[in-house]
């Protein structure tokens, strides 16, 4: 058993389900998101996905396998569809600031390995700058004349529910 | 290797290589009770978290539709039921398997197979496990020196290719023993291998099925109750994943406890009810750490076979006594997580101050169990004591109590 096909199978039927739990019309309408629009063949095409790794465990004689997949995606998927959307956006962000970060890094690395002068970050100090002296410029011009503000609307005082009752059968 | 002279099961100092390990497993399999009651306990409990599996299966009609719907926001009692229905659904196969198979292990000893010797063997239960779990032997009561187990075991290895996991020899002494090898489970197989040795000789006899003595489909299920159960058959991945499937359970567990509570929350009967379930939820995790100082700190100078369960009911007492006098509702859960969490990350640094192995040398010894434990609880410590200082949420006055579930 290769615990790399493992990884890689749960890996990929958790990508599977991620795409469902994304476009899933019942959980946009709770979280009042607008529906997601897909064609039938590519919700049919991943739920189609997500025992797809199973079977190729299987066919390679992996029941152990096969065994510790049907555990781990129990686990990732509860723990997708247990995540509201907007944490599971604010976490994607985070996780794609990260790669970023990273490759910056990466990227920074390489060239100091190289000797190469990092002409990029001159080119991006550069763009800072204009736009601070833009800023900078927008602040100093005279302000408007302040429109009195509406009453805000306190939320959460306690008469007014968060979201709609459900009707109860 | 000590040797001690005996009936080894009446020491478990004789046996058992740590007593922490002793009394985590005996609460497990029996709650500490005497047998058979223990085992019966556990059974019916297996049995109940079956039921409450299909049950649930048959209940909840929108198990597909509501399959991907997270809680939906505020602390309502439709919140709380959102989430124990989401983790409920994602671990409704595991429910019923880990029910099965824990009830068929409670079950096995106290009522199926005495009832199989009374019906197949006449009621004589020695003959009853010959026949389905020892190898075939014709009785030759000759003394005879044992063969070399190291040999044994080294020709076992090199056949089977996998670590092994237990070594039993009946008749020892007699020239009819047998030498029985237990190997962990080949690559991709789920079963643990059962090879056979003469004792006398070292001659290997075969593979021995786990019941009978000819392979069947009876033995193979069988064969698969216990990996099952335990998620014993990959090594530290399946163990890991078995322990996320068991944190499922206790949390589907625990809060459909809270729902059913919280649903009766006007009457002041289900109101201690509802504490008394706080007090469990974190009243056992304390206790079992509690159990642990009691093994750590008696190791250098007491009798740890005798702390240990002390310092489990030690710890329960106290988290009772928090329970009863320490508030109530959000507060009262603040207090036990901020408890439960100090004990977590204190138990590391108890352990190594007690001689416990150091990260550098559990590193060096390949010993990954100790860092990851360590680490484990450390996180585990920091994150209850950030759960710990979270604002409570308070219900806004206007919400109806209480509110269908259903």
């Amino acid at each position: 058993m290769s615990i790399l096909a493992i990884v890689t199978a749960v890996a990929a039927s958790t990508a599977a389900l991620a795409y469902l739990a994304v476009g899933d019309a019942k959980r946009r309408r709770v979280f009042g998101l607008p529906p997601l629009e897909r064609k039938a063949w590519q919700t049919r095409l991943a739920i189609a996905g997500v025992p797809a790794p199973a079977v190729f465990l299987l066919y390679g004689g992996d029941a152990a396998g096969f065994v510790v997949w049907c555990g781990s995606v129990s686990v990732t998927g509860w723990a997708l569809a247990a995540t509201p959307p907007a944490q599971a956006a604010a976490m994607g962000r985070r996780v794609t600031g990260g790669m970023a970060a990273a490759g910056r890094i990466l990227r920074a690395m390489i060239r100091t390995a190289r000797g190469i002068e990092d002409t990029d970050a001159d080119a991006r100090l550069a763009r800072l700058e204009r736009r601070v002296a833009a800023l900078e410029a927008a602040l100093a011009r005279p302000e408007p004349a302040a429109r009195p503000a509406a009453p805000r609307r306190r939320n959460g005082s306690g008469t007014k529910p968060e979201m709609p009752q459900p009707s109860g059968r | 290797m000590a040797r001690n002279e005996g009936f080894v099961f009446t020491k478990p100092e004789w046996f058992e290589a740590s007593a922490l390990e002793d009394f985590l497993v005996d609460l497990h399999v029996q709650l500490y009770v005497p047998r058979p009651w223990g085992l019966i306990l556990t059974g019916i409990l297996g049995l109940s978290m079956m039921v409450a599996g299909v049950t649930g299966f048959l209940m909840h009609r929108h198990l597909i539709r509501d399959l991907f719907v997270a809680a939906r926001p505020g602390h309502r009692l439709v919140t709380a039921r959102d989430r124990h229905v989401l983790a409920a659904s994602w671990g409704l196969l595991f429910a019923f398997l880990l029910g099965f198979t824990g009830s068929f292990f409670s079950f096995a000893t106290t009522v199926s197979l005495p009832l199989l010797s009374q019906v197949a063997f006449g009621g004589d239960q020695k003959a009853m496990r010959e026949t389905l779990f020892e190898p075939a032997v014709t009785p030759d009561p000759r003394p005879a020196d044992l063969a070399d187990l190291d040999a044994v075991i080294a020709r076992s290895t090199a056949l089977t290719g996998t670590p092994v996991g237990l070594v039993v020899v009946d008749r020892y002494g007699r020239a009819d023993a047998r030498i029985r090898v237990w190997h962990q489970p080949a690559q991709g197989a789920l079963a643990w291998v059962h090879n056979v040795f003469d004792g006398a000789d070292g001659r290997f006899l075969g593979v021995k099925p786990r019941v009978g003595r000819q392979p069947s489909a009876g033995s193979a299920l069988y064969e698969l109750i216990w990996p099952l159960h335990t998620g014993d058959f990959a090594g530290t991945l399946s163990k890991a994943v078995w322990v996320g499937l068991g944190a499922a359970m206790c949390y589907v567990i625990l809060s459909g406890m809270q729902l059913w509570v919280r649903r009766r929350e006007d009457a002041a009967l289900w109101r201690g009810f509802g504490r008394a379930v706080t007090i469990t939820a974190y009243g056992l995790p304390f206790a079992m750490t509690a159990a642990a100082y009691g093994f750590f700190l008696s190791l250098p100078a007491a009798d740890p076979f005798y702390w240990t369960p002390m310092g489990f009911v030690l710890g329960a007492l106290a988290c009772i006594a928090v329970g009863i006098f320490a508030g109530d509702g959000d507060r009262l859960t603040q207090r036990f997580r901020r408890l439960l969490g100090a004990a977590c990350v204190v138990l590391p640094v108890v352990r190594m101050a007690m001689g416990g192995l150091g990260w550098a040398d559990a590193v060096v010894q390949g010993q990954g169990a100790v860092l990851s434990f360590d680490l484990m609880f450390l996180v585990l410590g920091v994150l209850l004591f950030r759960w710990a200082t979270r604002q409570p949420h308070d219900r806004p006055a206007g919400d109806p109590l209480p509110e269908p579930a259903e």
